[in-house]
């Protein structure tokens, strides 16, 4: 049986070097590559009749703009309004992100922590800047929790900025975690449904397995629609933080 | 088995789901606020709840662990800034799962009380 893990393997397709740095295009980039495509396809493609009444792709990418737009409105408020597109992309990168995954032999680029680190500390930094734009040194009053005593300050601002600090990595760890263990589990699964299913006997053992194999895939989708879900909502609070300053 | 006795009620839980997502509905076709955290509450379930507070911990340890290395590699103080911010960063671990937890209950609370409204 194969490693489990082994799904996870970058490999180079295309090997190049920028001085000493490795930038080779790598399975990784060609998933990325492809799921912006798809997601430019799919808008730009779905949307060109203007129908009235929408035909079905074009009720996926209306429902996903107002999805999305629902979210920003909730959970920002109207001054929301003009980072929506950003918002919008992050959820859509990360949903295709996660169901291309779903394909049978394909690699999920969500499933490593240096993509969605790098995701979320693109958000984080960013919404970062979008506070200090809009509250200058005021923004710095998200360090110390409204109405509590002076004294306390030592030791609530370090708390609080490392509070702060933490969010990229929650929100990081949680989607890469949820899709790793979600395909290891699958792969584990599927390895079971193989080495049964060859026993002795029959085939029968291996229709257990194959059973619940079934049931973690529909499960998994549910997890990638959840996890860029999740993510969404909780770079949407972060930037409702920054706006609004509690 | 895979059908089910007609004549038995159906079970608590699940009930439960769809009262909730039929009040969900309902909020959406009325034009009311669906808010979005408290779908988030109604979809992650017990389990995602806690993976997600276990994560809010980790993250805050994490943080607090590795300022406190990096000060102390900075300084040369080993190892007393990484004692101090293992703690700090428990603490912040602590309020980001408080945190966490306390929306997730406000969010249920809320579908509770748009439900007895409602009946």
């Amino acid at each position: 049986m194969a490693s489990p893990l082994e799904q996870f393997t970058i490999k180079p397709l295309v090997p190049l070097s920028l001085g000493k740095l490795d930038v080779s295009f790598t399975n990784s980039a060609l998933m990325m590559a492809i799921a912006v495509a798809v997601i430019a396809g799919l808008l730009v493609f779905s949307v060109r009749s203007r129908d009235l009444v929408p035909g079905r792709l074009q009720s996926v990418a209306e429902l996903g703009y107002e999805f999305i737009a629902g979210m920003v409105r909730e959970n920002v408020g109207d001054e929301g309004r003009k980072y929506f597109p950003f918002v919008f992309s992050v959820f859509s990168f990360v949903l295709v992100g996660n169901l291309l995954g779903m394909l049978p032999g394909a690699f999920t680029f969500t499933s490593h922590i240096a993509v969605t680190f790098a995701l979320a500390l693109t958000i984080f930094v960013g919404i970062t800047f979008i506070g200090i734009a809009r509250h200058g040194t005021h923004f710095f009053s998200l360090f110390f929790p409204h109405g509590a005593p002076i004294a306390a300050a030592p030791i609530l601002i370090p708390i609080e900025v490392i509070s702060y600090l933490s969010r990229p990595v929650s929100l990081s760890v949680r989607l890469f975690a949820n899709m790793t263990v979600g395909h290891i589990i699958l792969k584990i699964f599927a390895g079971f449904v193989i080495t049964l299913g060859s026993v002795k006997f029959f085939i029968l053992p291996g229709v257990l397995p194959f059973g619940m194999l079934i049931g973690l895939t529909a499960l998994e989708f549910f997890v990638a629609f959840l996890q860029a879900y999740i993510f969404t909502i909780l770079s949407c609070i972060y930037l409702n933080d920054a706006i609004h300053l509690h | 088995m895979a059908e089910t006795d007609p004549a038995k009620p159906s079970d608590g839980p699940e009930r439960d789901d769809f009262q909730a997502r039929l009040a969900a509905a309902r909020e959406r076709r009325d034009g009311g606020r669906d808010t979005a955290s408290a779908a988030a509450a109604r979809n992650t379930g017990q389990l995602g709840l806690g993976f997600r507070v276990a994560v809010d911990l980790l993250a805050g340890v994490a943080v607090g662990t590795g300022m406190g290395l990096a000060l102390d590699r900075w300084l040369g103080t080993s190892p007393w800034f990484l004692l101090v911010f293992l703690a700090l960063g428990f603490a912040a671990g602590m309020m980001n799962m408080l945190r966490t937890v306390r929306a997730a209950d406000a969010a249920r609370r809320r579908i509770a009380g748009e439900r007895g409204k409602r009946e």
